[in-house]
This record gives structure tokens, C-alpha cells and sequence, in this order.
């Protein structure tokens, strides 16, 4: 089954690495880029269907990528992972849409939001899905709040 | 430039029509509506949620059932932008007004007797609304009068819960001994309760202040006297008032710049289950004082988030620490119009309980969402109280306290209190004759004393009867004084009068303030001066 395509940004060569040899088996295709203006030429020539880029970089930052791509009406996902003290660039971020965020070092659950990310990316869920989906994440909030 | 006003007429009266349509005329207004002469369910609603009411004037003889009217009312305060909606009611006699007191603490700051001068009436309405001074003539005014005087404050019952009685009125009694009459126990004579505790969560009437009082129980192994309730008094009324023990509404508090909202979901939930409270922006002090009177498990954050415009994902995160730092319960927050997902604004936000949505919620989900809380939280477990029903008879009561009058006419009272009164609240004066005193922004400077404070309130509720007296009254203690405002002196000095043997029939008209300052006050200025002062209604 199609999984879909996926885009990692970092500007740190080793850990694009890393995540590149972590995510191959999640998607059909895993593209890398360096920087943010790479990753603009990357989305501009490939089919795309979630995005896994690093908030604060040289050049240009995750806020400016994905203030790009939703200008061009991409609402691709976005999964941001970020450092300590950008708090500010995430609350920006957050305004065009973030679908998830992961703090450095720690990405224990990533291929499960990334899995989620690329389905939302590949299948486009209905409205008439989006809004199910959005009940029953609110009747399991209220079964938790029993629990506590 | 002249402010667009927007004042609202439900009622037939042609009299009243016209002369309301002749005063905003000269008045130079644009925009003003007569909108419906027959009321009926969610009509005010519907036209105060398309377009902002300055004035919403009631003819209460056309309406049949006014309990409805009265949960109208009461949503539409709860709204933090239509609560400054002045509401007047109009009775066709003074009958009607002692039939429906429970108006007086139901968000109605005015009330009219037909029969008496309208146009009077319609300048004191749009000087409480605008703050227009203009047309305020000088009439023949007591002063010096320096008398005591006990007026009460309209105080509400609102529920009964186990040994204790929980009352909404806008003057804090707590720090005080106050008398209170208690009309649904009618055999109880006492009047000196033991306050127990201060403003208590969830009040249900348009008060400030809420307060839970000790019901005088005695002891079961003592007689009961006229002092104190006996157990089973207590328990009989209880049981013949069975099908008033409910659970408490749950509180549901919507964040919507759109008014059409209330509207749409004010038919849909029973107010003896949900009490919806809606805010039509993020300000934070209105969100913190309501959050300090009510306990909200589900709030509903309907602000779009968009990079450009208002940064209310900023508002969301103040919501949220709001939350997070309050010590009731956790609030599960719906964020909609969110282009991010849940998941993400959790993290962002260090907050658990909060869920978006890209789209803005229909009507349709809102009551699935807060139905499915309801099947959730309120069982047979959940808490009950005996909810004293909007219309309830003998739920409006009085509590008196101490004043000092200094002047009076036929239309305004003057006097000092060490008391806090916010401005519009009402009270009642039963001496010389009965009176609705709504407490304004005073037409002239009145001095203060040390700890305490002079008010002036507009006399309203009287029919052209008692305002004849009114005014025979203030002319005969001009030329002679009384030596107190007792019961007794004034009502040998009323039948003086009625007997035809008042000394001075007729006095000039003497006023303490020699030229009424004409003002032209926008209405923001107006409120913001007052609401410095103190806490207002309005």
C-alpha cells in the first residue's frame, strides 16, 4: 500500500543521516535537504506528502519554509522538531499549522506521527473523516478525565 | 461626529411609541428600530445578537410567560459584550410591578408605570445608556434633609443545599449585620442569618455578589422558636418542593466574535442543565473575573488562528496559563478555526486537555460535544440542589441597611452610605412612598465624607398617584422639616396631606445645583469614568 513521501530538513549533515536511515521503511520516498531554500526547491520539483524539518536554522528558519509553502496553498504537514528557547518560532510556526512537535534529542514516537502525518498528506481526509476523528479524540479526553 | 445609538421597542403601546420616536428624533439619532410589538421566545436573543442594543425597552403586559423572558434576559447578560444592554420594563399599573418583582433581579435597571410622564422616563433611560445630561430640568428639591433611612438592596434566592441558602445581590453584606426576610419560610421571623461564605461559584441572576448563609436550625432536642427553623419545617418544605432538586447546570463558556451563536444555540440546551456564558473576544480581565465566579469544564475557544490579523493564538496560550494556574478543575478547551492539530498545540502549549479543529464548529457539533460531556459527567451521582426556578414566587427578597438622605425630589434621592454600591444597582425605599432607586452616575458633584460615600438614584417604579404624593411630600418638608424619616412622622405627614392640610402647598423649585452642566460624554468615557470609581452593572 502507498505510503507516501517524505521531506527531512536539518542543517546538521549527521543527523539527516540519522533520521534518513530511521524513516525509509515509513515512507516510499525520503527526501533530504540542507537548508530551507533546499527544501523549497525539493517540494517544488517532488511530490511531497509530510515535511520533518528543524525549527531554527541558518539561511532560512522552519518558520520561513513553511510560511512559503502555505503561501502557495500547500497545506503539506509539517512535524517540527526544536531545542530549548524557541518557544517564539514555535508559536509562529503554529499559526500556519503544525501538525506535530518533537524536542531534540528525544524522538521516541516520531515514526508513529510521522505514519499519521504522511496518511493526512497522501489520502487528504474528508471533512466528513476530519470531524469523526475530531469527536472521538474528544470522547477519549473525556473517558480520561474519569481516569484521573 | 454623532454616535450611531440603537434603542429597541418590544411593545404596542402607541403612546409610548411615539413619544420615544419624537425624543430620538430631536435627539438627532440614525439608527433606532422598533422591532417587534408582540415578544416571543428568542426574539431578543435574535435581534441583540444581529446588532448590539443599546436600550431594549419591554412592555411587560404583552408577554405571556415571563419566566422565558427572564432566561433571555439573564443569557444575554452573561454575554460579556451585550451585558451593557440597558433593559426597561414597562407595566401597565403598579400591580403588574409587585406581580413580577422578580424582575428587579433579573437584569433590569428601569421600570415604567404607564400613565405617568414618558418622556421623563425615555431621558432618564438614555441617560443611564449615553450619559446625556442634556435635557435634566430643575425641580423643587428637600435638602439638607440628613435623616437615616433603612432601603434595601434586591437580593435574590438562588438555591437551597442541604442546611444552607445561597442568595445573589450586589451589595457585598458580608462584612456586615444585615437583616434579611426569608418569604419562602414564612413562619421563620428570624431575620439575622450566619454568613457563612462569599462569593460562591456560579451565580445564576444578573448580581455581583453571591453569598451562602446558615439556615437558623435548631437544636432537635430544643423547641423551635420564631428565631429558628426546625428540622422538619426544613425537610417538609423540601419535600413539597421535590421537583426543584437538580443538579447543578454545568457552565460552558464560548469565546466567539460571532453573536449569531448565541442564536443558535440558545434552543438547544436546557438552562437547568447548561448555563452558557459567551465572551466575544479574548480579554483577559473579563475572562479572569468570570473565571473567578464560575467553574468552566468545557470552553470553547472560536477566535480563528491566522498568521495575519489579531494574534489570537496568543489569547489561546493566556486562556490556557489561565487554566493551567486556576485551582478548580482543568478545562477542556476546544480550539476551532486551529490550523494546527491537536497534538501539536498541546505540546506547544504544556496543556493536556485541548483539542482543534480547522473548521468553526456548527451548531450541530456544539451540542453533540457538550451533550456527550453531559452523558458523561451528569449522572445520578453528580451533585443536586434545589434550583429555585427564574419566576419562582418569593425568590426576590429584601435586605436592609443604613443610609443617610440628603436630598430628594420627585425623581432623584440623594444619600450618604458606608456602604460599596455599584452604580445602576437597585434598591428599594418603602418611605414615603414604595420606590424603585436605580443608583446612576450623579447629574451634579455631591461631596463624600470620610468612609462614606453619597450616591444619587433616579426614583422609578411609581404610577402618577404616588408621584403626586412624591412631590406634595417634598414640598411640605421644604418649609417644614421632619425630625426624622420614621414611619411614624412620615405618615402623619402624609395624612396631612391627603387630609388637604399641608401647611405650604406649593414651594419654588430649589435646587442645590444652580446650573446642570450639559455634557457631551462619549459613552465609553462615560462608563470608563464610572467603572473607575467602583463596580457598576453596565
Amino acid at each position: 500500500m502507498a505510503k507516501g513521501n517524505l521531506l527531512i530538513v536539518d542543517d546538521e549533515p549527521l543527523l539527516l543521516k540519522r533520521l534518513r536511515m530511521n524513516l525509509e521503511e515509513y515512507a516510499d520516498k525520503v527526501y533530504t535537504a540542507q537548508d530551507g531554500i533546499e527544501a523549497l526547491e525539493v517540494i517544488s520539483r517532488e511530490k511531497v506528502h509530510c515535511v520533518v524539518c528543524d525549527i531554527n536554522m541558518p539561511r532560512m528558519n522552519g518558520v520561513e519554509v513553511i510560511k512559503k509553502i502555505r503561501s502557495e496553498n500547500n497545506d503539506v504537514p509539517f512535524i517540527f522538531y526544536t531545542g530549548h528557547g524557541n518557544q517564539e518560532l514555535m508559536l509562529e510556526v503554529a499559526k500556519y499549522g503544525a501538525f506535530d512537535f518533537f524536542n531534540k534529542p528525544d524522538f521516541d514516537g516520531l515514526e508513529e506521527v510521522i505514519s499519521r502525518g504522511l496518511s493526512l498528506g497522501f489520502n487528504k481526509t474528508s471533512h466528513e473523516e476530519a470531524e469523526n476523528t475530531f469527536k472521538s479524540q474528544y470522547q477519549q479526553l473525556l473517558d480520561k478525565l474519569d481516569e484521573k | 461626529m454623532s454616535v450611531v445609538k440603537r434603542v429597541s421597542y418590544f411593545g404596542s403601546d402607541p403612546d409610548f411609541s411615539h413619544e420615544l420616536d419624537a425624543y430620538i428624533k430631536n435627539d438627532g439619532i440614525r439608527d433606532f428600530a422598533v422591532i417587534k410589538h408582540t415578544y416571543s421566545r428568542g426574539a431578543l436573543i435574535e435581534i441583540c445578537a444581529k446588532r448590539f442594543q443599546d436600550i431594549v425597552f419591554i412592555d411587560i403586559s404583552t408577554i405571556d410567560k415571563v419566566e422565558e423572558l427572564i432566561q433571555e434576559v439573564l443569557f444575554i447578560k452573561r454575554h460579556s459584550l451585550l451585558k451593557k444592554t440597558l433593559f426597561v420594563a414597562e407595566f401597565a399599573n403598579q400591580s403588574s410591578l409587585n406581580e413580577n418583582k422578580n424582575l428587579l433581579t433579573s437584569g433590569f435597571q428601569l421600570f415604567f408605570i404607564k400613565g405617568t410622564e414618558s418622556k421623563s422616563f425615555i431621558r432618564d433611560s438614555f441617560y443611564i445608556a449615553f450619559g446625556d445630561n442634556s435635557e435634566f430640568k430643575a425641580l423643587t428639591c428637600a435638602i439638607k434633609i440628613d435623616k437615616e433611612a433603612w432601603p434595601s438592596a434586591y437580593t435574590t434566592v438562588s438555591t437551597i443545599e442541604n442546611n444552607q441558602i445561597k442568595i445573589e445581590t450586589d451589595l457585598d453584606f458580608s462584612c456586615t449585620k444585615f437583616e434579611l426576610k426569608l418569604p419562602i419560610f414564612p413562619d421563620l421571623r428570624c431575620d439575622r442569618f450566619f454568613f457563612k461564605d462569599k462569593n460562591i461559584q456560579a451565580p445564576r441572576f444578573d448580581m455581583l455578589n453571591s453569598m451562602m448563609l446558615e439556615l437558623p436550625i435548631c437544636d432537635p432536642h430544643l423547641e423551635s422558636s420564631s428565631e429558628t427553623l426546625s428540622e422538619s419545617t426544613l425537610e417538609a418544605w423540601k419535600s413539597l418542593n421535590s421537583n426543584l432538586l437538580k443538579p447543578v447546570p454545568i457552565n460552558i463558556k464560548i469565546i466567539s466574535e460571532n453573536t449569531s451563536l448565541m442564536n443558535d444555540l440558545y434552543s438547544t440546551f436546557d438552562p437547568s442543565l447548561v448555563n452558557l456564558s459567551f465572551q466575544h473576544d479574548m480579554n483577559e480581565e473579563v475572562f479572569q473575573e468570570d473565571f473567578s465566579r464560575f467553574e468552566f469544564p468545557l470552553i470553547f475557544f472560536d477566535l480563528e488562528i491566522t498568521p495575519g490579523g489579531k494574534n489570537h493564538l496568543s489569547e489561546l496560550e493566556a486562556l490556557v496559563n489561565c487554566a493551567i494556574t486556576s485551582s478548580g478543575i482543568k478545562p477542556i478547551i476546544i480550539s476551532t478555526k486551529n490550523p494546527s492539530q491537536s497534538g501539536a498545540i498541546q505540546k506547544l502549549l504544556n496543556y493536556s486537555n485541548i483539542l482543534c479543529d480547522s473548521n468553526w464548529l456548527t451548531a450541530k457539533v456544539y451540542t453533540t460535544l457538550v451533550q456527550n460531556y453531559l452523558k458523561k459527567k451528569v449522572g445520578d451521582e453528580a451533585p443536586q440542589k434545589y434550583l429555585l426556578p427564574l419566576n419562582f414566587p418569593m425568590r426576590t427578597l429584601d435586605v436592609k441597611f443604613e443610609v443617610q438622605i440628603t436630598s430628594l425630589t420627585e425623581h432623584e434621592i440623594t444619600f450618604y452610605s458606608t456602604m460599596d454600591i455599584p452604580m445602576f444597582t437597585l434598591l428599594h425605599f418603602d418611605l414615603p412612598i414604595n420606590f424603585v432607586a436605580t443608583v446612576v452616575p450623579p447629574l451634579y458633584e455631591l461631596s463624600n465624607r470620610p468612609n462614606s460615600q453619597q450616591y444619587m438614584a433616579f426614583i422609578n417604579g411609581v404610577d402618577e398617584r404616588d408621584i403626586e404624593i412624591l412631590r406634595k411630600f417634598v414640598n411640605q418638608i421644604i418649609y417644614k422639616p421632619l425630625p426624622d424619616f420614621s414611619a411614624e412622622t412620615i405618615s402623619s405627614v402624609l395624612n396631612h396631606l391627603q387630609a388637604g392640610k399641608a401647611e405650604i402647598e406649593i414651594a419654588p423649585a430649589v435646587n442645590p445645583v444652580t446650573l446642570i452642566k450639559k455634557t457631551e460624554i462619549s459613552k465609553q468615557d462615560f462608563f470608563k469614568e464610572n467603572r473607575a470609581k467602583g463596580k457598576s452593572k453596565l
